[in-house]
């Protein structure tokens, strides 16, 4: 996942469709499957939705993630059908019935992690710029795409060695948060640093427009899957 | 290093977005853990402020500017859309980010007491991923009604929606934020002051 972040070069362009197109189609997923439902036509529409991420994610050729997701989507959506008439109510409250709630949520964040790994940063900006998204949220929403494996990594460090000293063990949860948690700041903030001037030097600051190499553009799969996702939306608006 | 101009420029860009990310990371971890219990889900807004009282009060010390603790909302808000959690916390985060603006503002950027306080409003952000929640689980309920007996949903639905959970859990968030933010700025006298990172 991590060399998926951190390439910049469209690869087979994978899935070959537009970012803007994986932001539209997440944002519709996201949406649909967390509004209440009542008619089976709009039930079918969330199956549709859910299933949705699973062939993403096959063609990405995500096979282990599938597999994740697939069972947790079964079992969230099978076993509180099946446990709720025989446990106490105090039981359903706290556990199963939460659980039941889970389906709702996991095809969002499933089309979410598609659409991260799918998207590199490039492309990221590039389809931001042509939304005519403002400087202010996209230059930081770029460094917190670029931050996450860096940060991963950086923890990693941090705990091996604390673990190595034997600092700050599981019993002693506020020595374990301060020891782990000073250092990898410590760190992460001098890599901060490290990363605004060198993106200082590279014209960070410019008032001009920036320029990007990734070439994107919606072509006829964009056009198929809005058109697809559009008409799920206009079927959904009648039937609710 | 300071830069006096009020405007951001790219050096307070990148601290958000480096901040934004070490927050995400917390809340990501986090959910990914004691979220799956499904108890925990409902603590989350109360353990989560806790750990990340300490990367936040080093950002409270980097914020000088106006906008930048509302971005960070903004940024917030949009992952949180992207991960599929829902619109209300945008919202509810554009909200608490201008209260947060206003407040910290009328403290000169300076009062580290404040900036406990508006790590605590901040806090109560997460709060937001459950509205959907509350009102999805309403119409969950009626369905199920039928299938699962009226005993069971009015259990549900007498702890879920007419009652005090929300407002506690909000403020749970806001009160485990001011302890997670006096954890940080003991933590912060403790180390970052002493290494002279601040």
């Amino acid at each position: 996942m991590i060399s998926d972040i951190y390439d910049t070069t469209a690869k087979a362009k994978q899935l070959y469709l537009d970012p803007r197109t994986k932001i539209f189609l997440c944002l519709t997923v996201s949406s649909v499957m967390l509004a209440p439902s009542d008619s089976p036509m709009i039930d079918a529409i969330k199956l549709l939705f859910a299933i949705l991420p699973l062939v993403f994610l096959i063609v990405l050729k995500k096979y282990k993630m599938a597999l994740y997701y697939l069972g947790m989507y079964v079992f969230s959506s099978l076993v509180p059908k099946l446990l709720i008439p025989y446990l106490p109510n105090i039981v359903n409250l706290l556990f199963t019935g939460m659980i039941a709630l889970f389906t709702q949520i996991l095809p969002g964040m499933m089309m979410g992690y598609f659409l991260i790994v799918s998207t590199t940063v490039s492309e990221f900006v590039a389809a931001m710029d042509r939304m005519h998204v403002t400087k202010k949220i996209s230059m930081p929403f770029s460094v917190l795409f670029r931050f996450f494996p860096t940060i991963i990594e950086e923890y990693g460090h941090v705990r091996d060695a604390m673990m190595m000293r034997e600092v700050g063990s599981i019993r002693h949860p506020m020595k374990m948060l301060e020891y782990r948690m000073v250092p990898f700041l410590t760190s992460i903030v001098s890599i901060g640093n490290d990363l605004a001037a060198s993106a200082l030097t590279r014209g960070l600051n410019a008032p001009i427009k920036r320029t990007n190499v990734c070439p994107i553009g919606f072509t006829w799969r964009d056009g198929i899957a809005f058109f697809a996702t559009i008409c799920c939306l206009i079927v959904y608006i009648i039937y609710r | 290093m300071q830069n006096k101009t009020a405007t951001l420029n790219g050096k307070d860009f990148i601290n958000i977005g480096i901040f934004t990310a070490i927050y995400m990371v917390i809340v990501i971890a986090i959910a990914c853990t004691v979220g799956l219990i499904p108890i925990g889900f409902i603590l989350l807004p109360i353990i989560l402020p806790v750990i990340g009282g300490i990367p936040m009060m080093l950002y409270f010390t980097k914020v000088k500017k106006a906008g930048m603790l509302l971005i960070f909302e903004i940024l917030f808000g949009l992952v949180m859309i992207l991960t599929g959690m829902g619109y209300d916390l945008l919202i509810w985060g554009i909200v608490v980010g201008v209260i947060c603006e206003l407040l910290f503002k009328a403290a000169k950027y300076s009062s580290k007491n404040m900036a406990i306080v508006c790590y605590g409003i901040l806090s109560t952000c997460i709060c937001g991923n459950y509205i959907h929640w509350i009102s999805a689980s309403e119409a969950w309920l009626s369905q199920t009604a039928v299938t699962y007996g009226d005993a069971y949903v009015n259990t549900v639905h007498g702890a879920l929606t007419t009652g005090w959970v929300f407002p506690a859990m909000v403020l749970g968030s806001f009160i485990s934020g001011v302890i997670g933010g006096l954890i940080g700025k003991s933590v912060m006298k403790k180390h970052f002051e002493k290494s002279g990172l601040v």
